[in-house]
């Protein structure tokens, strides 16, 4: 019977060893997939920028996002290629940023130094050309998401860096 | 057959016991208990490795479940506190003061959130005060209130924690000086949460 115990002992360790292990590595990219389908529910699409609405309480779907802050999303697939995207400069603070499935935050480029900024995401172990002017971002998962803040603390800021998004791209090469 | 069933519990108790240990230990249960990696200043906290390959993986699964989308330190830092200057817990039910001043990067912002990490659900459209604001009416106190305060407040920059529940404050500064990643206890300036009041009749 004895042995029978130590067998259950040692069962339950491995259980909780690896159970526990398990979820805190699936929870980063859990909750990165539910937040990005949280932008979709929105109407945003693969490989398109999706401009988001003034954040307000109503309007906030993810968590800690700034009311000062205008912002757009692409939800970047790069299975089928590379992914091309270019961003407008903007007067006060702005940056865009690229994360990968797992929550890590590949690349921030300013947007506020007077010129645009170009980046081409492709998943890692391809080869790319990216052009001279263009960086280029390995994603080592299929999907991930490129923001762009602005700050923009009124009505009319947040209109006039909208607005820019027109100018911008995210697209399949 | 009862042998079998003791080890089939002895997995189950073992699964149970690894996913609760794995969501409380990224302090997805409670703040009481957490492994990841923060900086502590005067009651607020901040994580220095969100979005690095450093990020140790409780941390990462805090940030994503609280700050989806952190900018790494290099762009942006996140101070979160849930405590007033006297270590008890944010109530939107009571009223607090802070002061902001000018902090080391090139702009800041104070926000409230509830416990859930989202903005409070009112109307007010009194979220947040940021450093263009506090550059243009040239004043940093910020009162934190569910009601609009009176006159006898003083002038301070009302943030409605109306619906705000059991809140916490967010202060992120972008694009932080090299020298206040290296050295942030020194080069951060951050704000004491006083309690004013609390409570419909107002008593301290």
């Amino acid at each position: 019977m004895t042995r029978w115990f130590a067998l259950a002992l040692l069962a339950f360790m491995l259980a909780l060893v690896v159970s526990h292990v398990a979820v805190v590595r699936a929870l980063p990219s859990f909750i990165m997939n539910r937040g990005m389908g949280m932008i979709a529910d929105l109407g945003a699409t693969e490989n398109q920028w999706y401009t988001a609405p003034r954040i307000t309480a109503a309007t906030s779907a993810v968590v800690r996002s700034s009311p000062d802050l205008a912002y757009a999303a692409c939800l970047l697939n790069v299975a089928d290629g590379p992914v091309r995207i270019e961003v407008p400069a903007w007067d006060l603070y702005g940056s865009l940023s690229v994360f990968d499935g797992d929550t890590r935050n590949l690349f921030v480029g300013p947007l506020d130094q007077g010129a645009p900024v170009e980046v081409i995401v492709y998943r890692r172990g391809e080869t790319i050309s990216p052009p001279s002017t263009a960086q280029a971002i390995a994603l080592s998962t299929d999907t991930g998401i490129a923001l762009v803040r602005r700050l923009a603390s009124t009505q009319a800021l947040h209109t006039a860096a909208q607005a820019l998004m027109v100018q911008s791209r995210c697209e399949a090469l | 057959m009862r042998r079998a069933l003791l080890i089939a519990a002895a997995l189950l108790l073992g699964v149970l016991g690894g996913v609760g240990s794995a969501l409380a230990f990224s302090g997805l249960l409670t703040d009481r208990i957490r492994l990841g990696d923060f900086v502590e200043i005067d009651g607020w906290e901040s994580s220095w490795t969100v979005g690095t390959d450093t990020m140790n993986p409780y941390t990462k699964a805090w940030v994503a479940r609280f700050g989806l989308f952190a900018l790494r330190r290099e762009e942006a830092v996140y101070f979160i506190t849930r405590m007033d200057s006297e270590g008890r817990a944010l109530d939107g039910r009571c009223t607090y003061a802070l002061t902001v001043e000018n902090q080391p990067g090139s702009w800041w912002s104070v926000t409230v959130y509830n416990a859930d990490g989202y903005l409070p659900q009112n109307t007010h459209d009194r979220l947040s005060f940021d450093a263009l604001q506090a550059e243009r009416d040239q004043r940093r106190q910020v009162l934190l209130s569910a009601d609009k305060p009176d006159a006898a407040a003083g002038n301070g920059y009302w943030v409605s924690t109306d619906q705000a529940g059991a809140f916490d404050v967010t202060l992120r500064i972008y694009q932080p000086t090299p020298a206040a990643i290296l050295d942030p206890a020194n080069h951060f300036d951050l704000p004491e949460i006083v309690r004013r009041s609390c409570g419909a009749g107002g008593s301290s």
